[in-house]
């Protein structure tokens, strides 16, 4: 299979793209992307939510090449053989780029690893309330948080959504959130890229990143919507595409979802105290 | 020809004349891999010798 831009070999396929064009392609994307949605300037001070796989490793990476003022924060769960491994990944990346990166954990701030927090519940919705809160509290006083959510995390959770009935959410998806007060807005710079084409990115680029997957990841609905989203793709490659274009045409139509202040921690909450404090309370017995 | 298998972690000796083909034997539907031939990656028209060593990576990961 011949490059789609030039005579060279391809390496990725659908688009049929050699290891120039790749990386031309990805960059341009992420490039677009910003464009389309405003998503930072370059005054901004970026804060990364960094896991050091290869979908926060790719956005640190552009934001960094792009000129961007970016820092990473990295959210350690507590989740023995796994987080260990993608931080040192982080690290080895931060230093060599001169990105500075701050690592805050469940440990030091919720009082318990997730191994220990999660017993008896499902670990995925334990995990991802903390680290939304953990993420909000200490990304305070950047301009936007970027994360590397991409295609396939976009296609699948309008689909979850759909899946479990969750009409607050329902075809809601964003680029950049909406301003709501206390909450640094997210970006999604990967929003529009396929998830196999940012790992060949990361292939073609030489930037280390071993495989690891999240050890709860098979207990989630999210591995399941995820299989089958792959086999429809296999033979209709824009289904993920227009997933997602569907969800932001009718978000952009929607009001935004009103927030409240934790009566708790003054953190944003959608009721009267948030998720992050009423889980603390049930799962450690005290609340920030 | 050797096959590495990141997600499950093995090493398997198996015998297809394609990328595509190796695929099929694995079960692996195309969106879910990448497959490296003798460390360049390659797209899934490409053909397989018995002397190839393979990599069939995992593009999911993380959580």
């Amino acid at each position: 299979m011949r490059c789609s831009r030039c005579e060279e070999k391809a390496v990725f396929s659908g688009p049929a793209l050699c290891a120039v064009h790749l990386v031309e392609h990805v960059e341009q994307v992420v490039r677009e992307t910003i464009d389309r949605f405003g998503l930072c300037s370059h005054d901004d001070h970026i804060c990364v939510a960094a896991s050091g796989g290869k979908d926060s490793l790719t956005v640190l990476s552009i934001l960094h090449d792009l000129g961007y003022r970016v820092e990473a924060l990295a959210v350690d769960e507590g989740i023995a053989g796994y987080r260990e491994r993608t931080l040192a990944d982080l690290r080895s990346f931060c230093q060599t780029q001169g990105i500075p990166l701050r690592v805050v954990s469940f440990v030091a701030e919720v009082g318990k690893p997730l191994d220990e927090l999660a017993q008896g519940r499902h670990p995925c919705s334990v995990c991802g309330v903390f680290r939304r809160y953990l993420l909000n509290a200490h990304a305070r006083g950047y301009d936007v948080v970027a994360t590397g959510h991409n295609l396939d995390d976009e296609a699948q959770s309008v689909l979850m959504n759909i899946i479990k009935a969750n009409h607050g959410m329902l075809l809601r998806s964003h680029v950049r959130t909406p301003p709501a007060p206390g909450f640094t807005p997210r970006i999604k710079p990967l929003f529009f890229l396929p998830e196999r084409m940012i790992l060949a990115y990361t292939l073609v680029k030489g930037l280390q990143v071993g495989y690891v997957e999240c050890p709860h990841v098979p207990l989630a609905l999210r591995a399941k919507v995820r299989d089958e989203l792959n086999r429809y793709a296999s033979v209709d490659q824009g289904i993920k595409r227009e997933l997602v274009e569907a969800a932001l045409h009718v978000a952009a139509a929607r009001p935004p979802v009103l927030l409240q202040v934790c009566a708790v921690c003054g953190e944003p909450a959608a009721g009267s105290v948030c998720r992050a404090c009423v889980l603390r309370q049930e799962l450690v017995g005290d609340a920030p | 020809m050797r096959v590495m298998i990141e997600r499950s972690d093995e090493v398997r000796e198996l015998e297809a004349a394609s990328v595509a083909e190796l695929l099929r034997v694995l079960g692996f539907a195309a969106e879910e891999v990448l497959v490296v031939r003798n460390g360049l990656l390659v797209t899934e028209d490409e053909s397989l010798s018995p002397a190839d060593e393979v990599r069939v990576l995992s593009v999911i990961s993380g959580g």
